[in-house]
């Protein structure tokens, strides 16, 4: 048998030393991130003297004239969000349905590895076929009324094609988590495949769709650089319907920063438009845990 | 309450009409043969045990009075079980299942309140008022002999119950659809003694107006609650008689062995 290298109690002793630290340096991590974006992002509010309320209410976001109104951008930000989830929702779940209740070796043999390979695709190459597909047919079907194609619709539809596999593959895992037992028992009762599927399964696995859904809708709503893409992205006034081009609050990040001075008032605008957007996706994180918790307590 | 459950008085099988009849019936999963030439009549309003050890086919035979065989890919059958006089596997098999309801060995209420479990079958056949819906609630769980217990608490989960009432719920839930027959695969195998007293006494009292199959690994669950035993050996049906004659006085080596406990 081979020597030891270290006795066996200092062997422990490195592995708890290792493991802790790695958990300190994630911890410090995180904590340092919150710190830099909140301390950069307050002092557009306590050290330029922007007011918070006309900050979050205001409907102008000229940062180049010092108006820093970022209505229009949350606005933007929920409407592509909510419009990506609103086309993504109805085909994951119908497709998660069909491979878990309908087809089961079709779908772990080809359809999932499908829709792993999808969410490997970078967001860059999403924004470019945008570009071409989805603007030109924004042109061909609303005509003069869609410009050149760029808005809140072509940004909705390539950032629900973006989140489709991620929100397909969630719901497909929650849909096959949903115990044997209560199809059985649904069966037994005389029930059909679709009473079953609509009565009890979609109802025992909704924390779970919930969660993917709302997976999904964070995903839609931090992605920067597809939407910018094909959203416009000029236009810094609240949108006047689904086919204008708008900004989001990550396209108007993304798109401000190349032009701002560290330190300035702009600067800092932008930081706090950084802080908005951890704030939201906090909040998404926490109604995915209190879901979780709920889901718990029902099932005893 | 603790009162034991006592054997009951067995009653004659044999100048009963059967409600389910077995004809010369072959079942292969895939190329295996579970079931070979099985012929057996299950008499109406009694409860009827199927035993034997561990791999024979009672499961089999007792989830094809229901047809959940066809959920099994590669399940092929031949003969005829007829239900009613009629032939189960030329009926619509959800119609079926609505007359020939199952408990299983795992109690699987869904993940919903009481009272939506048992209102769960009924529902999905015709609309139900408000006061429909409570007398069918009380009703089933009256029957499962589980309202005592639950009555203040309809609308709380199911899977809040212990093992024995979640069964008992899943009994009641069962009966909601009135069946004609129930099918139960060892239904207490999951649960304590008591619980499993109870239900035994359920299943005795059930059979009154109700035809009961069970499936048991338990002799004495057997002898307490059947009025006719079948015993299966690698999936032939040996012999079936009246439980007590089976008990006392079995006809072929294969059951004498397995009474005396020489295999299980
Ligand atoms: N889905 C299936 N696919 C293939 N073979 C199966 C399937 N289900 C059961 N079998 C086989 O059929 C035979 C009978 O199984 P069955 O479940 O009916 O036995 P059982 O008498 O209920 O046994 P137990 O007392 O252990 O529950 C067994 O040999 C089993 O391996
Ligand atoms: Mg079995």
């Amino acid at each position: 048998m081979a020597k030891r290298l270290m006795p066996k109690k200092q062997l422990e002793g490195v592995g708890l030393t290792l493991t802790g630290a790695c958990v300190l340096l994630v911890a410090l991590v995180v904590i340092a991130l919150i710190f830099m974006v909140a301390q950069q992002g307050l002092s557009a509010f306590f050290v330029d003297g922007i007011n918070f309320i006309s900050f979050i209410t205001g409907t102008s976001w000229v940062p180049s004239d010092g108006v820093y109104g970022a209505l229009p951008l949350i606005v933007t930000s929920f409407g592509v969000m909510l419009l990506a989830t609103l086309f993504t929702l109805p085909i994951a779940l119908g497709s998660a349905i069909f491979v878990v209740e309908v087809q089961p070796g079709f779908g772990r043999r080809i359809f999932q590895p499908l829709v792993e390979l999808l969410m490997g695709i970078p967001s860059v190459v999403y924004g470019l076929i945008g570009l071409t597909v989805v603007n030109a047919a924004m042109r061909a079907i609303f005509g003069e009324a869609a410009g050149t194609g760029a808005g809140i619709l072509s940004g909705g539809i390539v950032l629900a094609v973006m989140i489709l596999p991620t929100v397909t593959t969630l719901s497909i895992d929650g849909l096959a988590a949903v115990p044997n037992e209560y199809r059985e028992g649904s069966y037994a009762l005389g029930c059909t495949r679709w009473q079953t599927v609509w009565h009890v399964v979609l109802k025992s696995a909704m924390p779970s769709l919930m969660t993917a859904v709302i997976l999904g809708m964070t995903r839609a709503f931090g992605e920067a650089l597809a939407v910018q893409m094909v959203i416009g992205g000029v236009e810094k006034v609240m949108p006047a319907g689904l086919l204008s081009p708008a900004a989001t609050l990550t396209t108007a990040l993304t798109s401000g920063f190349s032009n701002a001075t560290t330190g300035s008032v702009q600067y800092h605008a932008l930081w706090a438009l950084g802080l908005l957007l951890m704030a939201m996706s906090l909040i998404f994180i926490l109604i995915i845990h209190l879901i979780g918790a709920k889901g718990a307590k029902n099932r005893g | 309450m603790e009162k034991e459950f006592t054997q009951t008085q067995h009653r004659s099988v044999t100048d009963v009409s059967p409600v389910i009849s077995v004809k010369h019936f072959n079942l292969w999963y895939t190329d295996f043969q579970a079931l070979k030439d099985i012929s057996l009549d299950i008499p109406e309003h009694r409860a009827t045990a199927f035993i034997g050890p561990s791999g024979c086919g009672k499961s089999t035979l007792l989830r094809t009075f229901n047809r959940m065989c066809d959920f099994v890919e590669g399940v092929r059958t031949e003969g005829v079980v007829e239900f009613k006089g009629q032939d189960i596997f030329k009926t619509d098999a959800n119609a079926l299942r609505v007359h020939v309801g199952m408990v299983f060995q795992h109690p699987n209420p869904f993940p919903m309140s009481i009272r939506e479990n048992i209102l769960y079958g009924p529902s999905r056949m015709k609309r139900l008022s408000r006061d429909e819906g409570d007398q069918i609630v009380e009703r089933c769980l009256t029957r499962a002999a589980l309202w005592d217990e639950v009555k203040d608490k309809l609308n709380q989960s199911g899977l809040g119950l212990s093992g024995g009432q979640q069964q008992r719920l899943c009994i009641a839930r069962a009966l909601a659809t009135s069946p004609d027959v129930l099918l139960m695969d060892e239904p207490t195998s999951a649960l304590d003694p008591i619980s499993t007293s109870m239900v035994e006494e359920l299943m005795v009292e059930l059979s009154h107006d109700h035809t009961v199959v069970v499936v048991t690994h338990n002799m004495q669950q057997a002898t307490r609650v059947a009025d006719k035993t079948a015993f299966f050996y690698l999936g032939q049906l040996i012999e079936e008689a009246p439980t007590a004659e089976l008990f006392s006085n079995p006809r072929e080596t294969r059951t004498q062995e397995y009474l005396s406990g020489r295999f299980s």
